[in-house]
């Protein structure tokens, strides 16, 4: 089966590689921006899976991004990393993510996470399909 | 013309007057004996006084004598405009009695009434009372012609003089009275009727009421001792109950209370006792079984306490005015101690108090001189102030003072070289006679009112009348001095604490409109105090607060349950926001509505600015630390499993200095946090020694370089050595930071230019060092706040740029540590220029470390 594509979007260069080292070991293709406009660049050229998304990047605020991955033709599951805390993660739910890591993040638990939501997705789509 | 029969019918008439004068019978009845005695004396068929209303320009109908009851009853209030009236206006403005000997072709005369009662003659006499008109007395003749005579006219002139004045004095009673009232609403009701002290029924019944009031009986009175006991100021039902009360009791009482039951009733009783022994009974009654208790004894005895005054004050003014013989006189002793009277209660000044007093007095009796000697009641032995304002004395035990406050007796002495209790000084003085009255409050003698006369001189008993009424006035005036002294302390205590409050304080009326805002609120909502006056209190606040219902602060809302402060946006005059906290109270009427709000306002803007800020610092902290955090942790997690990830060797290397990078990095944010707080508790303590600024320059190239980031760093130094006497660790922080914020906030593309020239300042010379980038710039308005804690430009909140805002801080408190300056220049879209000058190196400075020459020498090539 070809394997899903993961977009992650990080302006630290240190995290970009950790993300990307850590999710390809998880058996994920990855590609990586470093700021909102690659971002949508790259979205709308290899229509990832799913997105990997710090909400903190330059160029295009974290929250547009959301709004252009959640509204494509095609809605992709988008997980948020954030170096805020909890409380703060909570609100960024409401606006619309699938999920939310606090940093550091759990490697296992992202892969298994970005798995999960793919699925789902994937299921849903079908299902719609179906229906 | 006149003979001796007429002038003693005349002397009867004018005395039949004055007792009406003197006893204490109203105004109508007075009005209607004088029309009555005046047309029995000069035969006029009618008589009728006409009452001169100043304000109204109108003439009212008061008294007529000669015609029917029944009409004179519907006539009585009938009113004629002034105009209409020529006779009387003849009369008022020449001040003469005119008289109309043919009424019936007289002009001057209303031809309609003339002709419906078929008048002969008619005389108008002017009532005025010191030139001020008070009206006009009529005496019609109908059956014939009448020609008065001077005897006829003096007797009309006398009367209608003791009428006017008679008239003005219940004028000016009435508007003492109602000056009375709205100064003094504050105080006892009783103790306002018995300041006026002359309307005795009226005052009694003050009393009963109060009484029956407060001890919550159904009926009460006073049951006067004497020959002919009668039921006064009667209240209620069980008049003949009291009456039975009184007689059962019959001067048994002593100073006692009694209780006891009569009929279904059960009774309580007061002896009313006054200087000359007991004057009568106060009585209350409840009906069917109630009983008054321990506590309603007590209360009693005040209010019959009260009651004797009034009533030893009203009979000496009865006395008073019946001693006297002539009318006129009489009347301008009751015209003065009614001014006494309207001038005490207009004045709760206590020396404006004693000086009406004085003054009073000495005029009334033809004293040369008065005083008034208060006692000070806090120490055991008296001293005496004499008023106004004298400075103490004290009192000589054997003086007259003495004997007085001890007695309670009033002391005349008719030559005071025959009394040795006079002081000598005042003997020396000339003063020959003279009268001391004691001024009693609650039963003490409180001070003594002195009269003094250069001559020997005998005192009669209406003189020493007159002087008791004002004695008891001054006391009760004194009294209600000393309370309103009290009172006004408090409101100037009051008054300093509002006005010295750094608190704003904002006093509204019912309708929400502003009465008072103290300095404080005025500055901080930028409104002057006329501005503000009478506004409504949102308009004044910007709060938006419409109505009292839905304003959370409003001190009239129901929403302001109790004391606790609100938050309120406000907006100042000039469109300032502020955030205050509002803290509200209410006065209530007596009847329990709203009078007013107060509320007290404090600016909260720069603390809630400071607790925003906080809490953001730790936001942005936990948010700063955990990207270094998370590298740190990643990258040895991910070495930790770089077998099963297919990580090679060569990434584990760049792995591993990436993880100690990060590492350096957490460390250098902590060190930037520790830095700050030390600057901000002012505990930072600096080494230092002479450093060379240039070196320090060059140092931060080489870390530039190290960082890899390809930007250019161009240093530009002076070839002398730059010599300032710092902490190097420190210096280094201050240029690194400012390099940092450069390479943060300009493209990387741009160079950030870092040039060390001399500048000599103010406090001598000195070496400066710009660190200046080619970003985008800054506002005016983000300048100010640069150095400010935690603060981050609009740029660095809208973009990506990390930081904690905490690296110009840390520089601007480095600085001013190290007694220099920092400056910015920038503008939007011209870059910044950050310069950080600092002291030259003295040369006693110098003295104690000295610079390697070698590193001297290698920076002068």
């Amino acid at each position: 089966m070809e394997p899903m594509t993961v977009l992650i979007v990080e302006d630290e260069p240190g995290i970009l590689e950790l993300l990307t080292v850590n999710l390809r070991g998880g058996g994920f293709q990855t590609i990586g921006a470093a700021d909102g406009i690659e971002a949508m660049r790259l979205f709308e050229q290899r229509q990832p899976d799913a997105v990997v998304l710090d909400l903190n990047v330059p160029k295009v605020s974290g929250f547009r991004l959301l709004d252009v991955f959640k509204r494509a033709d095609r809605p992709v599951p988008v997980i948020a990393v954030t170096a805020y805390s909890f409380e703060e993660a909570q609100e960024v739910v409401r606006k619309g993510v699938d999920a939310f890591m606090t940093k550091p993040v759990d490697f296992d638990a992202l892969n298994q996470t970005v798995a999960r939501l793919i699925a789902r997705s994937r299921g849903g789509d079908s299902a719609g399909r179906i229906g | 013309m006149t003979d001796f029969g007429e002038q003693s019918r005349n002397a009867a008439v004018l005395l039949r007057l004055a007792r009406a004068v003197s006893s204490s019978i109203d105004q109508d009845e007075l009005l209607d004996l004088v029309v009555h005695e005046v047309a029995a004396v000069t035969g006029a068929d009618r008589a009728s006084i006409w009452l001169y209303d100043r304000h109204h320009g109108t003439l009212t109908s008061a008294a007529i004598h000669g015609i029917d009851p029944e009409f004179a009853a519907r006539w009585r209030g009938d009113q004629r405009h002034w105009e209409d009236e020529p006779l009387s206006r003849l009369a008022i403005d020449t001040g003469e009695i005119i008289v109309s000997e043919n009424a019936l072709g007289d002009p001057r005369a209303d031809t309609e009434a003339v002709r419906f009662f078929g008048d002969r003659s008619i005389l108008v006499a002017p009532l005025v009372a010191r030139g001020i008109p008070m009206g006009t007395l009529y005496l019609n003749h109908v059956h014939q012609h009448h020609v008065y005579s001077d005897s006829e006219r003096e007797l009309i002139t006398a009367i209608a003089a003791s009428v006017a004045q008679s008239m003005r004095n219940a004028e000016l009673y009435a508007e003492s009275q109602r000056r009375g009232e709205l100064l003094q609403r504050s105080f006892q009701r009783i103790g306002e009727v018995l300041a006026s002290g002359v309307r005795f029924d009226e005052t009694l019944a003050v009393i009963v009421a109060s009484a029956v009031e407060f001890l919550g009986a159904d009926s009460g009175g006073v049951v006067l001792a004497g020959e002919n006991p009668s039921v006064r100021g009667e209240i209620g039902v069980h008049g003949e109950a009291i009456a039975q009360v009184a007689a059962l009791l019959d001067g048994q009482l002593g100073d006692d209370t009694a209780t006891g039951e009569v009929g279904s009733a059960s009774y309580l009783a007061a002896s009313l006792t006054g200087r000359s022994g007991t004057l009568g009974v106060l009585v209350v009654l409840v009906a069917d079984g109630e009983l008054f208790d321990s506590d309603a004894a007590s209360a009693l005895r005040g209010f019959a306490a009260q009651a004797a005054i009034a009533l030893e004050d009203s009979r000496l003014f009865d006395l008073a005015i019946a001693r006297e013989a002539n009318a006129r006189r009489r009347a301008e002793t009751l015209d003065q101690l009614n001014v006494v009277g309207t001038l005490l209660n207009e004045s709760l000044d206590l020396n404006t108090v004693l000086e009406t007093i004085t003054n009073s007095a000495k005029e009334l009796i033809e004293a040369d001189s008065a005083s008034i000697i208060i006692l000070d009641e806090q120490s055991d032995r008296p001293f005496a102030v004499t008023a106004p304002s004298g400075t103490p004395t004290p009192v000589r035990p054997n003086g007259l003072t003495n004997y007085i406050r001890q007695s309670g007796d009033i002391v005349l002495v008719t030559d005071t070289s025959l009394d040795h209790r006079v002081n000598p000084e005042i003997v020396a003085s000339g003063v020959r006679s003279m009268i001391g009255i004691p001024l009693r409050v609650d039963g003490r003698v409180v001070g003594v009112l002195y009269l003094n006369s250069m001559r020997v001189r005998d005192y009669s008993d209406s003189i020493v009348t007159i002087c008791e009424i004002l004695a008891s006035q001054a006391s009760v005036a004194w009294k209600n001095a000393r309370y309103f002294h009290a009172v006004s302390e408090e409101k100037e205590k009051l008054a300093s604490i509002v006005e010295n409050s750094s608190d704003g304080i904002l006093l509204i009326d019912a309708d929400r409109r502003v009465q008072a805002a103290n300095p404080a609120l005025l500055a901080m909502t930028g409104w002057t105090a006329a501005e503000a006056d009478e506004r409504r209190c949102d308009e004044v606040l910007g709060c938006g607060g419409s109505d009292q219902a839905t304003c959370a602060a409003c001190p009239l809302g129901s929403r302001t349950n109790g004391r606790l402060p609100v938050d309120l946006g406000v907006w100042t005059k000039a469109g300032k926001s502020l955030s205050v906290s509002v803290t509200s109270g209410t006065g209530a009427t007596p009847t329990g509505a709203p009078a007013f709000g107060v509320a007290v306002i404090r600016d909260m803007t720069a603390v809630r600015r400071l607790e925003d800020a906080k809490s953001h610092f730790v936001a942005l902290i936990s948010h700063e630390l955990r990207t270094p955090l998370f590298l740190v942790k990643g990258f040895l997690s991910t070495l930790q499993r770089a077998e099963s990830l297919g990580v090679d060797a060569l990434q584990r290397a760049t792995f591993l200095s990436n993880a100690e990078a990060a590492a350096d990095r957490l460390g250098r944010l902590i060190n930037d946090l520790v830095t700050a707080s030390k600057l901000d508790a002012g505990k930072l303590s600096l080494s230092r020694e002479p450093v060379d600024m240039s070196d320090v320059a060059y140092q931060e190239q080489s870390w530039q370089e190290a960082l890899g980031t390809g930007r250019i760093l161009i240093v530009d130094v002076p070839s002398e050595p730059a010599m300032v006497y710092a902490d190097r660790q420190r210096l280094e922080e201050i240029v690194h930071n400012l390099v940092d914020n450069a390479a943060k906030y300009s493209p990387v593309d741009r160079p950030i230019r870092v040039t060390v020239v001399k500048a000599d300042r103010a406090g001598g010379p000195g070496w400066a060092v710009t660190v200046r980038d080619e970003g985008p710039g800054l506002e005016s308005d983000d300048i100010t706040h640069i150095f400010e804690r935690f603060y981050r430009g609009e740029t660095a909140e809208s973009s990506a740029v990390s930081g904690m805002g905490l690296g110009l801080t840390i520089v601007h408190g480095l600085v001013e540590a190290h007694d220099g300056t920092i400056a910015v220049e920038s503008a939007p879209g011209q870059g910044s220029a950050f310069t950080v000058t600092l002291p030259a190196v003295t040369a006693a400075q110098r003295g104690v470390v000295t610079l390697p020459p070698a590193v001297g020498a290698a920076w002068n090539q």
